[in-house]
């Protein structure tokens, strides 16, 4: 699996630079929050990128390890010789309020992630080819894209799969599946390992760029709480195991939504908004849930930044929807089997209301079934508002705007089950479960910005001494303004 | 400001509701971890790819680089049964495709996938295939018959 982690570093050193280079000059502390933050959301871009240059270089016939390789080495020293050029200095920043027990937060943070890191490698010794989707879709196109000039056709072919229901997806986004490519194309060995890998990788990153963000726009211990909450999740962490696309297209809609809600206070910059598009499109670069986030997130940007502004995130965007784009109409062939051929039959599914009923029963489950009853993550959450407080009504008026790509993302898939001909309780059940791991970090991030970050129930260790040595000053001013002259 | 104003009884609150939901999430991780530890016990090639992987490895060795390749089972595909057989099948196989053989399959090569032994010469030869090599485990490498 080495080999396979290895592989990756190429495409996260150029999210990285690319992160960089557009994100305006940010003063933060604590500097480890930054890289966290910096490293996570620049390998959701780095992978996208390489995922669209790994499937453009087999489309162009060149998609060979040297190839490959090649184009990876020219974007990274173009990339790095802008770095360069830019001469980007962040300033210093006050240190924000901190809370007296940050040391326990970081503490159960880093066993929380050791039991994490555990339990992925639980999960995957326990099945390294990953669940049913991943062999039966994902891995299997990535192996049609690895196999060279002859074969990458099959991935988006009609009759792959056997013309199967339910297995048989011509049209389906490619990022998962072009990235695990890539990693066999260099790597040169289409083993298990390469796609568990990824899975680890996204999966981490989702959580560090969670905690990165809001140790951005909140505090360091708000990121340490939500990161804690995002890993006691079951539903988020079993899935890393299934190398499904679930948790990498987690990772792009909560970087499109931080990414969001930091450029009001940044005044919208450019750069930010490109970063911003970038990732809402390769969202729909993953999965097909992406397109609909994708169409959200814009509205929602042209609302709040208008015009120009909002050109900057369709920029950033461009390259995936083109690539989407390119996918659904020219060359994917056939079409998905699963949406009503007549207005009459729509209409039919939509005037049912035991549909509608069985629907809203299946979502309140996929919410119960997110983790343990003991250790629910909305328990968490509730725990947390009634010990923090929550925001004033005025301040989650000016951050609920955030909510609204999720809550249409989920409001479509409920669209979607209501007409789909394919036998309902089989579609809830193969499906439901995933709809809330896409959007459960980005969720988390809405929530937690509506919550009060802790402050410190004691004073800060720093603050006695100073206390001390200033009662001491005025303490000698006194007696030498006393002393006869 | 809010520091020095947090009444000690709001303190505690935030310091008992912060330590309990680090230690709450501690906990659901660990149970987690034990849960996907027990998976890890009672692992059991629930979908049969790792056998797949095993049976059908020399028979993917076999085939030419690229090209569809037909396949011919026992099982069908619509059975509980006969559909991960042929996805795992797929997923080995790949990047080949894999093709059904029907009446109108016009593959060179095809790949038998049996559950049980039967005659597999009989069933290439209904099929319009010969068999090239009976590789053990169900697995028949077959051949388009020329006329």
């Amino acid at each position: 699996m080495t080999a396979a982690f290895l592989a990756t570093l190429p495409a996260i050193a150029l999210g990285w630079m690319a992160v960089r280079l557009l994100l305006p000059a940010i003063a933060w502390k604590p500097a480890w929050m930054r890289w966290l933050f910096e490293l996570s959301l620049g390998t959701a871009v780095g992978l996208g990128l390489t995922s669209c240059f790994c499937f453009v270089l087999r489309l162009a016939g060149a998609g060979g390890r040297g190839p490959v390789l090649a184009l990876d080495a020219a974007t990274l020293a173009g990339a790095a010789w802008l770095y360069v050029r830019s001469r980007r200095k962040e300033g210093d920043a006050p240190t924000p309020p901190g809370f007296s027990f940050s040391w326990v937060l970081r503490t159960a943070m880093a066993v929380a992630l050791m039991l994490f890191a555990l339990d992925m490698n639980e999960s995957i010794a326990a099945n390294p080819q990953g669940e049913w989707d991943a062999w039966a879709i994902w891995n299997v196109k990535a192996k049609f894209l690895a196999g060279g000039a002859d074969t990458w056709r099959n991935a988006v072919a009609a009759d792959a799969a056997a013309k199967m229901f339910g297995a048989s997806h011509p049209g389906y986004p490619l990022l998962v599946s072009a990235s695990v490519a890539r990693v066999w194309t260099l790597t040169g060995d289409p083993s298990s390992e390469a796609p568990a890998a990824l899975g680890v990788v996204f999966a981490l990153a989702a959580a560090g760029l969670l905690a990165g963000a809001l140790a951005l726009v909140r505090t360091e211990t708000a990121g340490l709480l939500a990161m804690l909450v995002l890993v006691a999740t079951g539903a988020f962490t079993s899935q890393v195991g299934f190398q499904y696309a679930d948790i990498p297209l987690s990772l792009y809609i909560l970087a499109t939504v931080a990414l969001l809600a930091y450029a009001p206070a940044a005044n919208w910059p450019p750069g930010l908004l490109v970063l911003a598009g970038l990732c809402a499109g390769f969202a729909a670069w993953t999965k097909n849930e992406g397109l609909p986030f994708l169409l959200l997130a814009a509205l929602v940007v042209l609302w709040r930044a208008r015009g120009r502004r909002a050109a900057w995130m369709a920029l950033g965007a461009a390259p995936a929807v083109l690539l989407v784009a390119a996918l659904k109409l020219f060359l994917a062939h056939g079409t998905e089997a699963m949406f009503p051929r007549t207005a009459a039959e729509t209409a039919a599914k939509l005037a049912d209301p035991a549909r509608w009923l069985q629907i809203a029963a299946a979502f309140a489950k996929m919410i119960l079934d997110l983790g343990v009853p003991w250790a629910h993550p909305v328990l968490l959450l509730a725990v947390l508002a009634v010990a923090l407080g929550v925001v004033s009504k005025k301040e989650a008026a000016s951050r609920l705007w955030l909510a609204l790509p999720l809550a249409g993302l989920l409001a479509a898939d409920f669209a979607i089950y209501l007409i789909t001909t394919a036998d309902l309780t089989w579609h809830l059940g193969t499906s439901v479960n995933r709809l809330i791991v896409q959007v459960w970090p980005a969720t988390l991030f809405v929530a937690f910005l509506l919550i009060q970050p802790p402050a410190s129930p004691l004073p800060e260790p720093v603050a006695a001494p100073a206390a001390r040595r200033s009662d001491r000053r005025e303490q000698r001013r006194l007696k030498r303004s006393a002393e006869p002259r | 400001m809010s520091r020095k104003k947090t009444a000690p009884a709001a303190g505690a609150r935030v310091l008992i509701g912060v330590l309990a939901v680090a230690i709450l999430a501690v906990l659901a991780s660990l149970n987690s971890y034990q849960g996907s530890a027990d998976e890890r016990r009672q692992a059991r090639d629930r979908y049969g790819v790792e056998s797949a992987l095993l049976r059908l490895a020399a028979a993917s060795r076999r085939l030419p680089p690229a090209g569809a390749v037909g396949y011919l089972s026992d099982l069908q595909l619509s059975d509980q049964a006969g559909t991960p057989a042929f996805l795992a099948a797929q997923y080995v196989l790949a990047p080949h495709l894999l093709v059904p053989v029907d009446a109108h399959a016009s593959t060179e090569w095809a790949v038998g996938n049996f559950s049980r032994p039967v005659d597999f010469a009989a069933v290439g030869a209904r099929a319009g295939y010969t068999m090239v090599t009976d590789m053990g485990n169900g697995v028949v490498l077959y051949r388009k018959a020329t006329p």
